[in-house]
């Protein structure tokens, strides 16, 4: 087994090992310490530093000589004693051999032995990674930039349940990862998934996507206000929307939300209809009326006509077509389907407010399996909303107290509802929004301020990782979640070439018998 | 200018009843009367002319008598296969009558590499160009909808009309009880009508990038949940549509047979007595001289048994005072009382049978030691949604009577045949 490096000294939570030459430690790696009776401690590189038993103005000095040509060919006497790498290290897990052969994973409570010699982990030492239940994949484990051929499988209905975040900057494979999770979770029916899709690329209209997977003609369905042939329009009736889906979603004053709820009481789910045809609100203001007329056909883009008809200028709310989309969205969600709604033609507020309008339902929906005892029969359900912030910021959340998703943040995991909430803002997020986020995937992110905020919400102590999130190339994650012991490295595949190594899940070619 | 009549789930041969049965029937002739009073030039009907592949013969024989009169006049029918009179090895009432060039098929098509390239049918005296696709059951007209060569469809100028028999999502009403259907996204785009069957309500919308789509519902009714639904307002009757080069005018012209009283009872929080007083009381008061009486009660009862109210007893009552026929629906009628663990409730008939199918299939487990295509099918049509319809059909198909004539053998085989159909497997000769 080759050597990577002897532990010097340290303490719990830094320990420090001097780099054997000619081996390479990576920012990010793992290194095995064995001990007796084939238990072994994992430790995690989180920096990397030059040592040397030169003092520091003798080195500048031979520097200086060897730069400025007094003596250029000189050099140490046996340089791989006098100067080396120093890893700063973590002990990340340590695992114990019990009951015979099964290795178990605890959190370390011990140092590994003083002087002993630490190694580059193998794919042998991961055995103790299994499939849960209800498995999600997530990616393979990473030790610095080298794979091993582990997969990373996390219980879904925990990490759905209990609150997803994926933090990450621009260009780090946020997109990418939702794929290979989503193309790993078509046909499992544990978990329904609706996805607000604001730049239509998971369903793969014009290249691979979602719809390639064996299982996608049963189990994804497909929502866009420009369908393809066989998918489904995105349209809902003015029925279906109800006051309560603007809150926290559009901005509207106190008067307005009032006329909209007297709308309401009168008109019944006419509602909409009657704001915009300027129909009589008891004890409204008619300039409240009017100003919210022309705010509905802002956001909305509901206006009449010169027929005096109601006409949508996105086409997504109409009087007579899509009176079931949301009843269909919720059936297919709570029989495990994957939903994804085409958002990409829409402004923020009606991406958000598409994504209200179902979630409200959802949500009182389990509200009242529970009620019923039915709860357990039905699959947790999580929404996919990207740019998190737009609904779970600070000052969202503070000027209008509140919307459905922070609801769900807060009280989901009750109602096994749950966000998976992508980010690249993670710092406007509230604290205590994050601390009901228990599964975090990082990836790469250069702004200290949010790597901070990151840190500070994990559910393992990342306090020395600052350098190691910073240093996450494109694909590259670290899981850091209530359902692992320890916050694990992963490199997640490319979607292109993870469906190429999964050719089960690639849809064969059915021959149909027709007749006509 | 050219005239046509569209018309849908006549379901000839459905009900049990001889006077539901017969009524149907006549809702069928009255509107073959109501399209020659029309003066229309052809006639559409999007399938489910019979309720079974091979129908009551007795009925097939007065349908043909009257679809003969109205051709003689010069009215041609054009129609497509519905989900109940659907045969995949072409044995149905609808090929029999097709061969014999009663009434016009409009799906004709060549299927090449996975394609399904149809032609138009075209009408001599409009010029009015037909096509479209015939109603399978399971829902399996989505995959023929997906394998449509759309291009040459849409690229065909003329007045064109697209018959079809299957429910349209973005369509469907919040209470609507058919199957899922298919989006719009799969049709072809660009037709002038798009004449649609199976759905029971009479809906008509214009799409936008599509045309003008319209369901006339069902001309009688082929349950009692139709019949409800009338009794509700739902009108029944058939559209004719006057057209140039495009759509003038589109009217529904109704077609009524029969007066129906329908009245509901919610039980919730009474006794059984109590109920079984208020239906008698309906049934010895209201007024269901020559009409069809529909009672239907439902909710939980406070105490007592469904079983202890004398529904035959009312029934009679209801009859006595000359009603054509009676109906007590009280299949969603349950007891607060401890029921039997095995006791299911719906409201019908129909939704209690698939609860029933809904709770076997869950416990159902296909043999672990069966392989590739046999079990592949198995798990087609023995799983989920597609299980449920499945099992529906075929209890359907096997509640089918033997005809007045018909040999024992003769009768075996029709039954045969339909049970086989459904299960897309031949009898080898």
């Amino acid at each position: 087994m080759q050597i990577a490096g002897s532990i010097v000294y340290g303490k719990h939570g830094s320990i420090m090992i001097r780099q054997k030459m000619e081996t390479e430690i990576e920012l990010g790696d793992l290194l095995v310490v064995d001990q007796a009776g084939g238990n072994y401690s994992i430790l995690q590189v989180y920096d990397l530093q030059y040592g040397s038993q030169i003092p520091d103005k003798n080195l500048e000095m031979i520097s200086g000589m060897k730069l400025e040509g007094f003596r250029a060919d000189m050099d140490f006497m046996e340089p791989s004693l006098r100067n080396y790498v120093l890893a700063m290290v973590k002990s990340v897990a340590s695992i114990k051999v019990e009951n015979g052969n099964e290795k178990k994973v605890h959190i370390p409570k011990t140092l590994p032995q003083f002087m002993s010699n630490a190694r580059l982990v193998q794919k042998s030492d991961l055995d103790f990674i299994e499939t849960p239940k209800n498995p999600v994949f997530l990616g393979y484990v990473r030790s610095g930039s080298k794979v091993f051929d582990v997969e990373v499988n996390l219980n879904g209905v925990d990490v759905f349940t209990h609150h997803l975040l994926i933090p990450a900057t621009t260009g780090r494979g946020k997109s990418n990862l939702i794929k290979v999770m989503l193309w790993s979770i078509i046909g499992k029916d544990y978990c329904g998934i609706l996805v607000l899709d604001p730049h239509d690329e998971y369903f793969g209209r014009h290249s691979k996507g979602l719809k390639d997977h064996s299982c996608a003609q049963d189990n994804l369905v497909y929502y866009s206000p420009k369908p393809v042939a066989g998918s489904i329009s995105l349209v809902f009736d003015f029925k279906s929307v109800k006051p309560w889906h603007f809150q926290g979603i559009v901005e509207f004053t106190q008067a307005q939300h009032e006329a909209m709820t007297v709308a309401y009481h009168t008109y019944k789910n006419d509602w909409l209809c009657a704001i915009v045809q300027g129909q009589d609100l008891p004890n409204v203001d008619p300039k409240t009326v009017a100003v919210l007329q022309r705010k509905i056909d802002t956001v909305l883009g509901l206006y009449l006509d010169d027929q005096g008809k109601i006409q949508c200028r996105t086409n997504v709310f109409s009087d007579t077509l899509g009176s079931r989309t949301v009843k269909d969205i919720l059936e297919a969600l709570e029989s495990g389907k994957k939903v994804i709604v085409d958002t990409s033609r829409f402004t923020d507020e009606i991406e958000l407010l598409i994504g209200s309008m179902i979630l409200h339902e959802v949500f009182n929906n389990y509200k009242r399996y529970k009620l019923e005892g039915t709860l357990d029969q039905k699959p947790v359900i999580s929404i996919i909303v990207e740019e998190a912030p737009r609904v779970l910021s600070q000052d969202v959340l503070k000027s209008a107290g509140g919307n459905i998703f922070s609801t769900i943040a807060r009280e989901g995991r009750k109602f096994k509802v749950g966000l998976t909430a992508i980010t690249q803002l993670t710092s406007i997020i509230p604290k205590t929004v994050l601390a009901n986020m228990n599964t975090k995937i990082i990836l790469g992110n250069e702004l200290s301020s949010e790597r901070s905020a990151i840190i500070d919400s994990a559910s393992q102590d990342l306090s020395t990782d600052d350098q190691n999130i910073a240093s996450l190339d494109k694909g590259e994650a670290i899981i850091s979640s209530n359902f692992t012991k320890f916050a694990i490295p992963i490199q997640v595949p490319l979607f292109e070439d993870y469906i190429q190594k999964n050719p089960t899940g690639t849809k064969p070619k059915e021959q149909t018998r027709v007749v006509l | 200018m050219g005239r046509f009549a569209h018309f849908a789930d006549c379901h000839l041969g459905a009900w049990r009843d001889p006077k539901l049965k017969e009524l149907n029937l006549c809702s069928f002739i009255k509107a073959l009367d109501g399209c020659v009073s029309e003066k229309v030039d052809f006639i559409i009907i999007s399938g489910d002319l019979f309720d079974t592949t091979l129908p009551d013969l007795a009925i097939v024989q007065r349908a043909v008598e009257k679809i003969r009169e109205v051709k003689d006049k010069g009215i041609p029918i054009y129609l497509t296969y519905g989900s109940h009179d659907f045969a995949p090895n072409s044995i149905s009432m609808i090929d029999i009558l097709n061969s014999t060039g009663l009434f016009k098929k409009v799906v004709e098509a060549e299927v090449t590499d996975e394609k399904i390239q149809l032609r138009f049918v075209t009408d001599s005296r409009t010029g009015a160009k037909i096509t479209g696709l015939s109603g399978r059951r399971l829902g399996l007209e989505k995959k023929y909808f997906e394998m449509l060569d759309s291009e040459n469809l849409e690229s065909e100028a003329g007045f064109k009309i697209f018959v079809f028999h299957n429910a349209i999502i973005e369509l469907r009403t919040p209470t609507a009880s058919y199957s899922e259907g298919v989006p719009i996204s799969s049709f072809p785009k660009g037709f002038d009508y798009y004449a649609g069957g199976h759905v029971h309500e009479n809906l008509k919308h214009e799409v936008k990038d599509y045309g003008l789509v319209a369901f006339p519902g069902c001309l009688f009714g082929a349950t009692f949940t139709d019949l409800e639904l009338t009794a509700k307002g739902e009108k029944r009757g058939f559209f004719v549509v006057d057209f140039e080069d495009k759509i003038e005018n589109v009217r529904f012209v109704e077609v009524k047979v029969s007066d129906i009283f329908f009245e509901e009872v919610n039980a919730n929080k009474k006794t059984a007595k109590q109920i079984a007083e208020t239906l008698s009381k309906i049934a010895a008061e209201a007024d269901v001289k020559g009409k069809i009486a529909l009672l239907k009660v439902d909710g939980e009862l406070l105490s007592g048994k469904p079983s202890d109210i004398n529904f035959t007893e009312i029934r009679q009552t209801l009859y006595d005072r000359e009603a054509i026929v009676a109906s007590i629906n009280h299949y969603n009628l349950s007891t607060e009382e401890k029921m039997n663990p095995g006791q299911v409730s719906g409201k019908s008939r129909q939704e209690i049978e698939a609860k029933v199918f809904s709770d076997m299939l869950n416990s159902f487990k296909i043999d672990p030691t069966l392989k590739g295509t046999l079990k592949a099918k198995l798990e087609k049509v023995l799983t989920s949604n597609a299980g449920i319809e499945f099992a529906n059909n075929l209890l359907n198909s096997l509640k089918l009577e033997k005809q007045e004539g018909e040999t024992k053998r003769d009768f075996e085989e029709r039954v045969l045949k339909n049970t086989l159909h459904l299960l897309d497997l031949e009898v080898k000769p």
